[in-house]
């Protein structure tokens, strides 16, 4: 990891660390995303519009839900409550998280600038050295949640295959009449899968890769509720958000 | 005479003769009843092998043919080329240095910023650091993408540096296992013509007969088919461009992490000029020079110095050339590509682009039948001599506005080996500045930001005061000069380093999208 304070979790550094409970995600606060999984798809699509963004290390695309309209936006945050029924798994596994060593291999990390963690409240991750429930808990999510990265991992690579993704840029004009336009975000090329041959839909059947493609498209509806969210409670309302065809 | 086209024979497999069979052979893939393209290569035959520099047009052209950005960058060591810097031009002083990106000018073509800058002695007096955030790009080291940016696509314009023999055999693999490029490995030893001119047949040193319909001719500077078997003269243009040797080496990086210049630097010599361009692993430079005012051991020894006694160069190569062009570029059912149609110098690295642009022209109006190909070799001839013609002016521009008294440059200035159509231009200029009134044609492959970039470059006097009439939108350059500031401090936080891109690309790879 390039953050120093992502450590990989060691019982003997981290012995004394407590756990405590947030239920308003501070941390999310100036972030616009949170990572999803393939299988959160459909919970999410309740709530958030559900993009593909690249990793700024290696290019690579990961599925995320949207949660502002600008950067460091997040319009469903509050410092009274979460707006919005489902969180996912990452921010309920905050401030643990799947990350490489140096070796490259996936293990359990966190994050210990989390102001969730300190030396004197909460719950303890170790007792006497050996994992506490709550540790063993947030393991078994974080171990799942790796599966499902996996899973979700090969789900894009069967977009990519398939060239079912394509570029999304919205334009966003402000009350005040200024305009900006959002870029770097992919989504599932509805045109392209209509055209899809009956042998590439019956593989993407097979795997399960169908209704999560759907659930995507759908639930770009959720933009309505940023827009909403944004005239609400922004300091920079805005007026009209599009959907700008082509490049 | 109203014989169909089917049977495509290339002879020749350095980089002219694979980049055409993968653009021919890509362009009829998907027709039923397509000509077939089969190429043939000696082994007996080395390719020149130096073309390492190519233009932003490369991009367009291995994306037609379906090689991905990533091959390119691992399978060929390539690097990205964003610009040429050209040292000691002028004067051959320490300070005698401008840049020609490949980034137009700023705005380009809704705006002419040159007569602004012209104008406006608060402006930059560099011209390409006023008009283009790119020369700053490349002194900082910066790449022109990031690691997120799609394949082929950029956030500053870019060509390539890159290893010629593993790109011609990158071309090579791809027409053979994608294309159903047919392959045949021997020498042809002789050209069978029939009574119209025709060429019907090769033969080669195993006793095949290879038929054809229509023959392109990619073997070099030995032209067997248009220049020896259908005898189309070549135009010698030594008289104007008196380069004809290059001596070559490679130099290795003092370390693995050396930075990698972004840009070709190219450096003005007593007798020419050396080319420097950055590989991930190793350097490429060459010294390209005048035989009439230099001998082969003092052009070495001049590459030597250059080099420098800090790192030992390997693979010293002698190459000759002769600057000039076949009278045609096609004749009957014959068409060269490459350098048996023509080579000029390495200047600008207008080669490969040469090659891109012919065979993507002969794909794009390719001749269905015999009857059509007396039109379709019109056209195309008429095309190419426009070009050879308006890329020497551009070349000899870059040794007539020098300043340098060396024989070799006072020579170049002499006015007998200007061509009158680059006098004339340079007459126009000093009143007003390139502008695309000078370079109507769609067919010019040069146009008015590369001769700005050369001209203010190099310090050539436009009388701006006198076209102050001319300035009736400063509102709109003052947006532009706005805009430019605002790229540059963006991509300059942005981009990564180009050897931190490269070794992520190598990691990583791009994305299609």
């Amino acid at each position: 990891m390039v953050n120093s304070h992502i450590q990989a979790l060691d019982p003997s550094t981290h012995k004394d660390l407590k756990l405590n409970v947030d239920p308003l995600f501070t941390y999310t606060k100036t972030i616009q995303f949170t990572p999803l999984n393939v299988n959160e798809f459909a919970p999410a699509s309740t709530c958030y519009p559900i993009y593909f963004i690249k990793d700024r290390t290696t290019g690579k695309l990961f599925s995320v839900a949207l949660f502002g309209l600008e950067e460091k936006e997040n319009l469903f945050y509050s410092d009274t409550q979460w707006r919005a029924s489902y969180v996912s798994e990452s921010m309920q596994c905050w401030p643990f998280t799947m990350a490489k060593t140096p070796d490259n291999q996936w293990s359990p990390h966190i994050d210990i600038s989390s102001p969730l963690l300190s030396n004197d409240q909460g719950q303890p991750l170790y007792n006497s050295g050996r994992p506490s429930e709550t540790l063993n808990t947030t393991l078994q999510r974080l171990k799942q949640t790796y599966e499902q990265k996996l899973q979700s991992m090969a789900f894009i690579e069967w977009l990519l295959e398939f060239s079912l993704l394509k570029p999304v840029r919205l334009g966003m004009k402000y009350s005040s009449g200024e305009k900006s336009i959002i870029n770097g975000m992919y989504s599932i090329d509805a045109s392209a899968l209509q055209q899809l041959p009956p042998d590439a839909l019956s593989l993407g059947h097979q795997h399960g890769y169908l209704a999560p493609t759907y659930t995507l498209l759908a639930s770009h509806y959720n933009l309505y509720d940023l827009i909403r969210l944004k005239k609400t409670f922004s300091k920079r309302p805005i007026s009209t958000l599009q959907l700008i065809e082509n490049e | 005479m109203n014989k169909s086209v089917n049977n495509i024979v290339i002879v020749g497999g350095g980089t002219s003769g694979w980049i055409s069979a993968a653009i021919l052979a890509k362009k009829f893939a998907s027709i039923q009843g397509a000509p077939k393209v089969t190429l043939i290569e000696s082994k007996n035959v080395p390719t020149v092998g130096v073309g390492e520099g190519t233009w932003p047009t490369m991009r367009n052209t291995l994306k037609r043919i379906g090689i991905t950005e990533t091959d390119l960058i691992t399978q060929c060591d390539a690097t990205f080329k964003q610009a040429s810097k050209f040292e000691g031009w002028v004067t051959g002083d320490k300070s005698d240095v401008y840049f020609h990106p490949f980034n137009s000018t700023k705005g380009y073509p809704r705006i002419n910023l040159a007569n602004f800058w012209g104008q406006d002695s608060a402006i930059d007096a560099s011209f390409s650091r006023a008009v283009s955030c790119q020369e700053s790009l490349c002194e900082q080291g910066l790449a022109p993408k990031l690691i997120s940016t799609a394949e082929y696509k950029d956030l500053a314009n870019y060509g390539y540096h890159l290893d010629a023999v593993k790109f011609a055999s990158l071309l090579k693999k791809h027409c053979l296992t994608k294309l159903n490029v047919k392959h045949i490995e021997d020498q042809v030893v002789d050209v069978k013509t029939c009574i119209a001119g025709n060429i019907s047949a090769v033969v080669t040193q195993h006793h095949q007969t290879v038929q054809g319909d229509l023959f392109i001719d990619c073997s070099g500077f030995s032209s067997i088919l248009l220049g020896k078997a259908l005898d189309v003269p070549f135009i010698s243009k030594q008289h104007i461009l008196f380069n004809d040797s290059a001596i070559t080496a490679h130099v290795p990086y003092a370390s693995e992490d050396q930075s990698i210049p972004c840009f070709t630097r190219s450096s003005a010599q007593p007798a020419g000029w050396i080319w420097d361009i950055g590989l991930p692993h190793r350097r490429g430079v060459g010294y390209v020079y005048s035989s009439q005012h230099c001998s082969d051991t003092q052009a070495k020894k001049q590459l030597q110095m250059y080099i420098g006694t800090q790192s030992v160069p390997t693979e010293f190569r002698k190459i000759s050339f002769k600057a000039g062009h076949r009278e045609v570029s096609w004749k009957n059912n014959c068409v060269a590509i490459g350098l048996s149609a023509g080579f000029l110098e390495p200047l600008e690295a207008s080669a490969l682009m040469f090659v891109e642009t012919a065979a993507t022209m002969l794909a794009d109006q390719f001749p269905a039948t015999y009857e059509s190909m007396p039109s379709c070799a019109k056209r195309f001839n008429h095309a190419f001599i426009y070009r050879w013609h308006r890329v020497i002016d551009f070349l000899k521009l870059h040794y007539v506005l020098s300043q340098r008294s060396e024989q070799y440059w006072r020579d170049n200035r002499e006015a007998s080996s200007i061509p009158t159509s680059l006098q004339a231009l340079l007459e126009d200029w000093k009143y007003m500045p390139p502008s695309d009134i000078d370079f109507a044609s769609q067919l010019d492959i040069f146009r008015a930001p590369s001769y700005q970039y050369v001209l203010y470059g190099m310090g050539f006097k436009t009388n701006f005061a006198a076209a102050k009439h001319t300035l009736d939108n400063s509102e709109l350059a003052n947006k532009f000069f706005d805009l430019r500031q605002q790229e540059q401090q963006k991509l300059s936080i942005r981009l990564p380093k180009h050897r931190e891109l490269i070794d992520k690309i190598h990691q990583y790879g791009f994305m299609e999208i």
